[in-house]
């Protein structure tokens, strides 16, 4: 229907499709299983809400080896600053290193942010622009320079976020 | 819902502003209050209102121009990668800035000596530096400012001071305000300037408008020896918004 999107990404042997529940999954998943989890959910509403909270968080945590990274989006920086500061918050309480992302989306009118929580490597420290060469990726927006960019923020996102209480699952945000 | 007009609107038993962001996109906001409704004696329309969310904003000619909690944005992106590049900026020409912003920016570099604001429309003026202080911030007193009530293209056109920098911030390109976006004027802002001389314009938002964003960015470029193009999201005007540097000496990225 949209071949354009994952150009043919779901054909690659190194994938493993697994349809099922994503709190669930990463619950029954063993210690140490991940270098890298990306969370590319819909917004927290309804069944979502409970894959952005302190506790999914731990999970997530768990199961990534001891130089693991995770991201999750969160949210739009102008609109949803609560949902932001919060969600953020939930990853930092779980990880050594906490940084927040955030690039300009036109189709969600809006500053989204990206949440990462990282065991060992800092996004800010990563020579990012040798490693797209190293690897020979290709892509459309991002490069070296909006890597950095996008952790430019006008005042310190991190240190508002430590204020802010963790969302949790008791009472999880939910947005509009 | 059936739409006249951008402007006031009535929606499901609630309020709203309706704003034309591009042919094809219109925005929303809810309107909580309506402070003031005028029309200036250069015949601008000028609304001040408190939105849901937003809060207070000022619309001008059926646009929201500013929210008044996040101004800052704008007036200091504008501001300060030009007045910071140039190592020692005494002399500065604002065109338009009636809110006060800009200057209010513009005055926080010690080196300044002289800043001219050349604003077309003196009740926008009035507006902010009696009514409404929140953006201008006292920064309409200074000894060093001079208001000038003119139409900035006349001005920069019969002007013999010469400027180390120069900041235009005027109205979105439409009705009169278009003639203050192109090459021919853009000439003419090169020829007020110093030999080591700067200038910044806004330059619409990148992904609703590109088109005005290139061809007005082009329109700086082919006069400067230097010309870079800065973004950065404000949130009041939904987009990235662009802002268009002509350069004769030095180098914002440098």
């Amino acid at each position: 229907m949209f071949p354009e999107l994952p150009a043919g990404s779901f054909d690659d042997r190194r994938l493993n499709l697994i349809f099922g529940e994503g709190r669930r999954f990463v619950e029954s998943s063993k210690d140490k299983s991940y270098d890298v989890a990306i969370m590319d959910l819909t917004d927290p509403k309804g069944p979502s809400a409970r894959l952005y909270t302190k506790e999914f968080y731990a999970e997530v945590s768990r199961i990534l080896r001891d130089d693991g990274i995770m991201v999750t989006h969160s949210e739009g920086a102008y609109f949803y600053t609560d949902a932001v500061l919060r969600i953020f918050s939930a990853v930092k309480v779980n990880f050594r290193i906490a940084r927040l992302a955030r690039t300009y989306v036109p189709s969600f009118r809006d500053e989204w942010t990206f949440s990462i929580g990282s065991k060992l490597y800092d996004p800010l420290e990563a020579d990012v622009e040798r490693e797209i060469e190293r690897r020979g990726i290709k892509t459309r927006f991002y490069n070296a320079l909006i890597h950095k960019a996008a952790f430019a923020m006008g005042s310190s996102m991190e240190e508002i976020a430590s204020r802010e209480k963790p969302n949790e699952d008791k009472n999880p945000i939910e947005v509009e | 819902m059936s739409i006249v007009n951008e402007g006031f609107v009535e929606f499901l038993g609630r309020r709203y502003y309706l704003e034309m962001l591009r042919p094809g996109v219109l925005s929303l906001v809810e309107i909580k209050d309506v402070i003031e409704s005028f029309r200036t004696r250069a015949g601008q329309l000028v609304e001040v209102v408190d939105l849901e969310f937003l809060g207070r904003s000022l619309f001008m000619e059926k646009l929201l121009m500013i929210v008044f909690r996040e101004e800052h944005i704008y007036h200091e992106i504008l501001v300060h990668p030009v007045m910071l590049t140039h190592p020692s900026p005494k002399d500065v020409l604002i065109i338009g800035g009636g809110d006060g912003g800009a200057l209010r920016e513009v005055l926080k570099h010690p080196s300044v000596e002289r800043v001219d604001l050349v604003e077309l429309d003196p009740d926008v003026v009035d507006l902010f530096r009696y009514r409404i202080k929140d953006v201008s911030q006292g920064s309409f007193e200074s000894d060093k400012l001079r208001i000038i009530f003119m139409d900035g293209r006349k001005y920069v056109q019969e002007t013999k001071e010469k400027y180390d920098i120069v900041i235009v911030d005027v109205n979105d390109p439409r009705g009169q305000a278009k003639r203050l976006y192109t090459k021919e004027f853009y000439a003419e802002v090169s020829r007020i300037l110093r030999d080591d001389g700067i200038m910044v314009t806004h330059s619409e938002g990148i992904y609703y408008t590109p088109d005005a964003v290139l061809r007005i960015f082009s329109a700086v470029k082919v006069n400067f020896r230097i010309a870079r193009l800065a973004r950065t999201y404000v949130p009041s005007f939904r987009d990235e918004w662009t802002f268009s540097i002509g350069s004769k000496l030095y180098d914002p990225l440098a």
